[in-house]
């Protein structure tokens, strides 16, 4: 099904040049999406690796967490 | 038979002016009085509001979201009229889950869409205590906030974005956005957001959108008002 856009209360189908934006929109927010989730793991994981390392120096939790 | 009472001037009992008229100039009351308008009346401005109205922020467009909408555009909305404007996005529901809310803006010349057409930055907290942020020093939109709007029935996304003097032709144009929605977890967010929209072109209108698929219900309202 064609998009479509509201301009002042006027529904209007896309141009296939708009249709052809929207396309590409879409596609470079699936990979920014993606990096996001990427760079959270990450964050995850380093901080999972540094809890690790702090606990393993003597450290408890709540010393953990009070940095 | 219609009574007709000529009179310049009304006055009270000790001589106050209640009313005056002078040179279709009508004065209601004198310095220090009080003018109440009772509880149950109506006071409609029926032609344009003169001095003394300067900030209260005044409808100028009103668009329904319908299912299915990629775009909501809202054209030569920006004016001579007024210096700011705030739009008011209210139960913004998105069709496709845990999609960013967006903002383009327009000017005479088409939609402001280039890669590194505006800058943003972005905080955001949520009900399980995360906060978090975001920015970007180009891209081709001002994202308003964090993570993803949920499409679950009950979600959906309001909040407000102002347009600061977007009819300046020396400086970027500045937005600041608040928003409150339920993300894709259910949990309540709020972000606030400022964005730049790189050119001294005079901007004429604004673009409402998901980062990825349509919108499927919501109202937007635009506001303007003088400084």
């Amino acid at each position: 099904m064609a998009r479509f856009k509201i301009v002042n209360g006027v529904k209007i189908d896309l141009t296939p040049e708009e249709e052809t934006i929207r396309d590409q929109e879409e596609a470079q927010a699936a990979i920014n999406k993606q990096a996001e989730i990427d760079a959270a793991a990450k964050k995850a994981a380093d901080k999972a690796s540094a809890d690790a390392k702090l606990k393993a120096l003597g450290l408890t939790d709540d010393e953990i967490a009070a940095l | 038979m219609t009574s007709i009472l000529k009179a310049d001037t009304i006055q009270d009992a000790a001589g106050n002016n209640i009313i005056n008229e002078n040179a279709n100039t009508i004065t209601i009351g004198a310095s220090g009085d009080t003018v109440n308008i009772p509880s149950g009346a109506t006071f409609n401005v029926q032609g344009t509001a003169g001095t003394g109205f300067d900030g209260r922020w005044a409808l100028i467009s009103t668009q329904t979201i319908p299912g299915g909408a990629t775009y909501i555009d809202m054209d030569d909305v920006f004016s001579a009229t007024y210096k700011n404007y705030l739009l008011v996005y209210t139960s913004v529901n998105t069709a496709t889950d845990g999609e960013d809310l967006l903002i383009q803006v327009k000017t005479a010349a088409g939609l402001v869409s280039g890669g590194s057409d505006y800058v943003y930055g972005l905080g955001q907290i949520a009900s399980n205590a995360h906060v978090s942020s975001g920015y970007s020093t180009g891209n081709s939109y001002y994202r308003l906030n964090n993570s993803g709007v949920g499409n679950a029935a009950t979600e959906s996304g309001s909040g407000t974005v102002v347009f600061y003097d977007p009819r300046s032709t020396t400086f970027y144009h500045n937005m600041q956005g608040m928003g409150a929605a339920l993300n894709t977890a259910g949990e309540a967010i709020s972000w606030w957001s400022v964005g730049t929209a790189k050119t001294t072109t005079a901007l004429t209108g604004l673009r409402f959108l998901t980062a990825s698929g349509n919108l499927d219900s919501g109202v937007l309202k635009l506001y303007g008002a003088n400084d």
